[in-house]
């Protein structure tokens, strides 16, 4: 257990944190140990999880803020096949983590219970990113130590859907989980009914009343999560990315990241949002849906505002006979971006569209200026999360 | 006051041209800061739909797709005028299902990451690949044979149901026993239309519960399927495009179609808005239930897909109007396992202590002895139940047959949907 924050709620309602990120399995292929083939399925080294369980970590310390539950503590259990170790938060010292094995996995996990138990208000929150194995309903979430007893392989990992079902005797009403892992069905499991898939904890009876339990992983049931090396993974990209604002509402007069948002921003990120190499690789899914706020936004967030020329394609360059496009918000004019289309902070062409990020909540309206001298603009729309696109027909604005 | 027309339509990609009824949001945006002014409506791609008597003024028009996506316009709205707003809503993407395991193959592809040297290992790595195919039948230029047939309840406990049912699914044999049933009946394609869509209309099957086999896929088929006064049809659909061949149950009824795809797509929230923002849907299955059952009006495997979705994203401990329909369901339509799933989850939820915990458990036994669900959700949901008895006996038995089976789902599918055959044990 390394608590990165600790923080006391003095008996008020909080957020508490369990972070992991496992890339290090010395059992499995390009471990240090001996590896078993048959054991590993093809399973190696990863260098993603680490790198995005300090992503999580980073935004939870420096951007999360929910007002009716503030962070009080963030437990992180790394293995890095880099041998890093620690953890270092921004103009922090560098924290030494522990090492995301079996052990400490299950005393985590029991003292992240406790603490969330502490009041009826709190916010559990629950990431993980590493391998992962299913069989039909069932996910095991692998610890570094898998296959370190070949005999009982999945002695060493934990049973998400049996962890997930125990807390739901939890006191906390709010809970979160994120399961940043690959859901293939594993043979192994298929074949062992002796694996025992360990919950961690006790399912117990009764749900705790005003239970409200939001599940994101980062594939569907049956298919792989993609890591990239190095860097945060796809999904942990995306969801930082809906966190920050593009699965934001203003339903309330305030800016406020709600579960079903965010469900549908990570959804948006993965498919038409993603950038063609990435497009369609894994679709992000809910477990039961319901919902809930858990983090309010200082302000409006920036998301992207398209402009599609309807008549260039994906991979095409802006088209021959616009000079200049443009962006008025409320009626100013904020953007003027003539021609040859040299990226800048304030808009970009990508893909087959123009884009400028822009503050959410406002209406805009885009301007081009033809080569002949006709200029056309479209009508004003709000401009809400996770994105608007407008598309221009050649002989106007639609 | 103003008017405003809404009408959706579907793109010419291939599949998914049932009509379909869907939940758009009227926000008005330019009114009062402190009042909100919104209502749900439910839009048919049928015809269009007319909302009157809203305020002149910008208003923006929320569709939910049947993915769950949101597609969002703004429309001015003037007095005594009416605006249209068209929708297009693209088909049922296609995509790969998730497969179930495979036999070992003679080569394995390689799996995970290994860095290189130069920590330069690509820009992307998977984390673990199974090796596509496996069950899954592959592509071919012959559409499946389909079966349809009917099968008498088994005379025998939940343990040796479950036994037998996960046996089947794991050897193959359930396609004899289907052959042998008392009413079995070769389905013929009929010929692919526009859509390119190759289709099996179901015909009425007398019996308790009906299975369709297609290829390798057992569908469980919910039928009988009546709805707004009339019988719809059920068909199995065989989706175009690349990969494994891939067929699908779809029920003609456009006012579930929309609960449907929300529910498939994981959107339970919309999918409880059209419940209550459709007075046909709700009365159907929901606010009236009761009196419209006893009509005989209402669709029992209807009910229970709104079931699933107002269960699905209620809050345990808080009572709500729709919860003595859940008993009805499990009372009244006893050939059906999903109605006792559903009691059985409703039961845990608000369960507060020994006694209504037992009761739950006495409802879990009733649901197992009935069967395969018709509903993915159900298998699912009585997996979870299960948990909260590991020492219960009967639990206890039935645990591994049920995994064996529910490893076998499609989950993509609303309709429980098994690969049979293979070597997954």
């Amino acid at each position: 257990m390394t608590l990165i924050c600790e923080r006391d709620p003095g008996g008020a309602p909080a957020t508490h944190a369990l972070v992991v990120g496992v890339g290090e399995y010395p059992w499995l292929i390009g471990g240090t140990e001996q590896a078993n083939a048959a054991l590993a399925e093809g399973m190696g080294q990863l260098s993603s999880p680490p790198a995005s369980a300090r992503a999580i970590t980073d935004w939870l310390l420096g951007s999360h803020a929910d007002p009716t539950a503030p962070l009080a503590t963030i437990d992180l259990l790394l293995s890095a096949a880099d041998g890093e170790q620690s953890y270092r938060p921004e103009g922090g010292d560098t924290v030494a983590v522990d090492m995301a094995e079996k052990e400490a996995l299950v005393a985590a996990i029991r003292a992240w219970r406790t603490r969330c138990d502490s009041h009826p208000g709190n916010v559990a929150l629950f990431f993980f990113c590493g391998h992962g194995v299913g069989r039909g309903f069932d996910l095991a979430l692998l610890a570094r130590d898998f296959g370190a007893e070949p005999e009982q392989p999945f002695d060493h990992s934990i049973w998400f859907e049996g962890m997930k079902e125990a807390m739901r005797s939890c006191a906390a009403t709010r809970q979160l989980y994120f399961v940043d892992a690959c859901r293939v069905h594993s043979r192994n499991l298929m074949e062992d009914y002796a694996a025992r898939l360990d919950s961690v904890m006790r399912v117990r009876t009764p749900f705790t009343i005003g239970l409200r339990q939001s599940t994101y992983y980062a594939t569907t049931s049956g298919a792989p999560a993609f890591g990239r090396p190095g860097r945060p993974s796809l999904f942990t990209e995306n969801l930082i990315k809906g966190l920050r604002g593009l699965g934001a509402n203003d339903a309330r007069g305030e800016w406020w990241i709600e579960t079903t948002g965010l469900q549908r921003a990570l959804t948006g990120l993965a498919d038409e949002f993603a950038s063609e190499d990435d497009r369609g690789l894994q679709a992000p899914t809910s477990g039961e849906q319901v919902s809930f706020d858990f983090h309010r936004l200082n302000g409006p967030p920036v998301v992207p505002l398209y402009l599609h020329p309807s008549w260039t394609e994906e991979g095409e360059a802006p088209p021959e006979d616009l000079t200049e496009v443009g962006v008025d918000a409320e009626g100013v004019p904020v953007l003027r971006w003539p021609k040859p289309w040299d990226d800048t902070a304030d808009c970009a062409w990508r893909g087959d569209r123009f884009r400028s990020d822009r503050p959410a909540g406002t209406r805009y309206s885009w301007s081009v200026r033809f080569a002949d001298g006709r200029g056309m603009s479209s009508a004003p729309l709000t401009l809400n999360p996770p994105f608007r696109i407008v598309e221009f027909p050649r002989d106007g604005i639609a | 006051m103003a008017s405003l027309s809404i009408e959706v339509g579907r793109d010419s990609g291939h599949g998914g041209n049932e009509p379909i009824g869907l939940v758009a949001e009227l926000d008005r945006l330019d009114g009062p800061r402190d009042v909100r002014d919104t209502r749900k409506v439910v839009v048919s791609s049928r015809s269009g739909r007319v909302v009157d008597g809203l305020a002149p003024g910008l208003w923006q028009v929320k569709l939910v797709t049947p993915a769950g996506q949101i597609d969002l316009r703004e429309v001015e709205l003037a007095n005594a005028g009416v605006v249209l707003v068209r929708f297009t809503i693209a088909a049922r993407r296609a995509s790969k299902p998730a497969p179930p395991p495979s036999p070992p193959p003679t080569t394995r592809r390689r799996r995970g990451f290994t860095p290189s040297a130069d920590g330069n290992g690509g820009s992307r790595t998977i984390r673990f690949s199974a090796d596509a195919g496996g069950l899954w039948p592959k592509a071919s230029d012959q559409p499946p044979l389909v079966i349809a047939a009917t099968v008498r309840p088994i005379a025998a406990g939940a343990v040796e149901l479950w036994s037998r049912i996960a046996a089947a699914a794991a050897d193959g044999t359930l396609l004899g026993e289907l052959r042998g049933a008392e009413a079995s009946v070769t389905v013929m394609p009929q010929i692919p239309g526009v859509d390119d869509e190759t289709r099996w209309t179901l015909p009425e099957m007398q019996g308790s519960r009906t299975y369709a086999l297609a290829g390798a896929r057992l569908h469980c088929v919910p039928v009988p399927w009546h709805a707004h006064g009339h019988a719809s049809p059920v068909s199995i659909v065989l989706d175009a495009g690349p990969g494994p061949q891939r067929t699908r149950i779809v029920v003609e009824d456009e006012g579930f179609a929309g609960l449907l795809a929300y529910l498939s797509s994981g959107s339970v929230l919309s999918a409880v808005d059209l419940i209550e923002a459709d007075d046909d849907l709700a009365a159907v299955v929901g606010r009236s239930a009761q009196d419209a059952l006893y009509d005989k009006r209402a669709s029992p495997l209807g009910a229970c897909a709104a079931g699933y979705a107002l269960l699905g994203s209620s809050v345990p401990g808080v009572e709500e109007p729709w919860h003595p329909w859940l008993h009805n369901l499990s009372n009244w339509f006893p050939w059906m396992p999903d109605g006792a799933v559903l009691l059985a989850r409703l039961r845990l939820m608000n369960a507060r202590d020994d006694e209504d915990a037992a009761s739950a458990l006495t409802t879990l036994h009733d649901a197992l002895g009935r069967g395969l669900p018709c509903y993915r959700r159900g298998l699912e949901w009585l997996l979870q139940a299960m948990l909260r008895f590991p020492d219960d006996p009967i639990v206890a038995a039935v645990r591994p047959s049920l995994n064996d089976v529910a490893a076998r789902l499609d989950m993509q599918e609303v309709f429980t949907t098994l690969m049979i055959g293979g070597g997954a044990r």
